[in-house]
């Protein structure tokens, strides 16, 4: 076999792999090294074993991701989701359609915090559903916002999706993360509008606003989480200036949050230790998976795969456009089954090369693998928000009715992806004045 | 997971596992003294090497968010700051943790294509993942052990000359936290034969 066929072959291996129940970390690794084996021999495959693991570990860059994960923890683990809803129902939840765009914002909010979709969206089922079902509110509508909006979390600062692909693409993780910051917005707005008009037009999707609630009270929701906009405004200050890198960020944030839960009386020694260990384990548990890439990585180097398929579309000049539906339908296939960053994982390794190939600006490309990666977690049949709304709702709603209110939020992410990709310089303003 | 062994370690397994957590439970339990020993030894170990990555990522977030402060207060930061968390907390938070993540079966995996086959074809699916696994960590344990052997001879320094200190000892968390992972590979390999073999209670007849 030639090492194109050796390459390809691994491709496919590592993809019956991953079906038949083997962890992506191993799947990767071990197609690897026996890829490796095959190519160059057994010096070759075994030979950077002994250092890889410890050499990428132990780089500055990636030390932004326990940090961010800690922040995240801390604020899971403290009651700073149920702030944040209360503090944007008081402000918005007499609107049309106030309480789904209040839940719209404190997610993104409580996303951006936490760092994490899914925690985001199980906290906000758990918040934000019951409350629109007992003011009336269309079932579909009500689930589905609350799985579309935990997608905003890996957009907006701090995000562990943007230091990973940052580092494997060596580009400047500062940059990456002031990046993201336009287009998250954008996709809350989007959002915002999109359930405002639908329920303009169809007042029976929420029927019964909130009445409109004092000032007194509205004070006394902003008094009770201004701490955290502040921080995470901190953070993307702190990256903006240059003076602070992300790991330096996040560690300051990770504290600041710590602060804000112990003044808020929300932590005690089980939860501080409980959070402390959560983020060591996600840490150990995401960089298994890298180890897996880095590898993987080396392998297909060695193969001549990437080189081959880019010099395919540079020979055939497919345009940039073209390449860029392709790798959304990639995504779209991948994301049915994979969650959130095991498919950046994956596919960054092939994808990446291509991009390069192409010629697309790698900062702008990293806002869209992570816009796809997250569009992922909401498409039928196994996007995994869905599953998480429904395992906290119940049966109240069936998982139709979860998916049908989401093709709503799936139609404004095709507007968004459109804006994004028609106009890069919208994610890429904020990052060029870095320089 | 597969654990009649009383009620500690039922409750520890089965808390973050989400898998084949009920209903995996067989009549044949021969082998159950002994390995309830060795897990029961295992989790205190694994434990042990979470609990110095949960210090480790508290002192990471305390030491870099003080070295920020002195650099805004007194402009002056702490020097060594870049190589302690690199080649310590660093190196502690991504290899140590990997045992109890194995031991409560985390690992990221897809379910989607097998979700519906019986609890026995999981398990035959499960034990052929746990070799690989087994394999991958046990090449990554071996290798790494004679790296951390050959830089503790030379007795490794960091690279910044203003912080010369011995970074060797950094060389051989990954051998603990690949070593121990291994050792949880086996234990759930053995775990795993009886439900291939005989298939979950409520299968029998």
């Amino acid at each position: 076999m030639s090492n194109l066929e050796i390459g390809f072959s691994g491709i496919g291996v590592m993809l019956i792999l991953l079906a038949i129940r083997v962890p992506i970390a191993v799947s990767l690794g071990m197609v690897s090294l026996v890829g490796i084996y095959l190519m160059r021999g057994e010096r070759a495959a075994l030979g950077t074993l002994g250092d890889t693991p410890y050499d990428f570990a132990a780089t500055w860059a990636l030390s932004a991701v326990p940090m961010f994960l800690l922040m995240g923890t801390f604020a899971q683990r403290s009651g700073m989701a149920t702030r944040l809803f209360t503090a944007a129902r008081v402000l918005i939840g007499h609107l049309p359609g106030g309480l789904a765009i209040a839940t719209n914002f404190a997610a993104a909010g409580f996303a951006a915090v936490s760092g994490s979709t899914l925690a985001t969206t199980a906290a906000m089922s758990r918040l934000a559903v019951p409350e629109m079902l007992k003011h009336n509110y269309d079932r579909s509508l009500a689930t589905s916002v609350v799985a579309a909006a935990g997608t905003l979390g890996a957009l907006i600062p701090p995000s562990v999706a943007f230091v990973i692909y940052g580092w494997y693409s060596s580009q400047s993780i500062s940059k990456l993360l002031l990046a993201g910051i336009v287009p998250g917005l954008l996709t809350a707005f989007v959002y915002c509008v999109m359930i405002y008009l639908r329920v303009r037009q169809n007042p029976g999707l929420a029927p019964m606003p909130e009445a409109r609630p004092p000032w007194s009270e509205r004070w006394r929701a902003i008094a009770a989480v201004w701490p955290l906009p502040v921080i995470v405004i901190g953070v993307v200050l702190g990256i903006y200036t240059g003076t602070t890198t992300p790991t330096e960020a996040g560690a300051a944030a990770a504290f600041l949050t710590l602060l804000v839960a112990i003044a808020n009386r929300e932590m005690d020694w089980q939860r501080f230790f409980g959070s402390l260990s959560d983020a060591a384990r996600t840490t150990a548990l995401l960089f298994f998976v890298v180890i897996g890439t880095v590898l993987f990585t080396h392998f297909l180097t060695l193969s001549g795969v990437p080189r081959f398929i880019a010099s395919a579309i540079e020979r055939n000049s497919v345009d940039p456009l073209i390449v860029m539906l392709m790798i959304c339908a990639l995504f779209l296939v991948l994301g049915m089954f994979l969650e959130g960053l095991g498919v950046m994982l994956v596919s960054l390794p092939i994808l990446l090369p291509i991009a390069e190939s192409v010629g697309y600006d790698l900062i702008w490309f990293g806002v869209i693998v992570v816009k796809f990666v997250e569009i992922g977690l909401l498409t039928p049949p196994v996007g995994m928000n869905a599953f998480v709304v429904k395992g906290v709702v119940g049966d109240e709603v069936t998982l139709g009715q979860i998916f049908r209110g989401l093709t709503w939020f799936l139609a404004a992410e095709v507007v968004i992806m459109l804006i994004l990709i028609g106009f890069p310089e919208l994610s890429l303003f904020l990052p060029s004045l870095l320089d | 997971m597969p654990l009649p062994f009383g009620p500690i370690w039922q409750s520890a397994f089965t808390r973050g596992s989400e898998r084949g957590s009920v209903g995996h439970r067989q009549r044949w339990s021969a082998p159950a003294m002994p390995m309830s020993a060795i897990t029961s030894v295992l989790t205190g170990f694994s434990r042990i090497l979470l609990g110095i990555a949960a210090v480790a990522a508290c002192l990471m977030m305390l030491h870099v968010t003080a070295d920020v402060a002195s650099k805004l207060l007194v402009r002056q930061p702490i020097i060594g700051t870049l190589e302690t968390v690199s080649l310590f907390y660093m190196v502690t938070l991504v290899f140590l943790p990997l045992a109890l993540v194995q031991r409560d079966r985390q690992q990221i995996f897809i379910e989607l294509f097998t979700q519906n086959l019986p609890p026995r074809g999981k398990a035959a699916l499960d034990a052929f993942a746990l070799l690989l696994s087994l394999i991958f960590c046990a090449l990554l344990t071996w290798k790494g052990f004679e790296t951390a052997v050959e830089k503790t001879h030379v007795r490794e320094l960091s690279n910044n000359i203003e912080f010369q200190i011995e970074v060797w000892p950094g060389r051989w968390l990954p051998v603990l936290g690949y070593g121990a992972t291994c050792l949880w590979c086996l234990v759930q390999l053995i775990e795993d034969i009886p439900v291939i073999l005989f298939g979950a209670r409520d299968e029998q007849p």
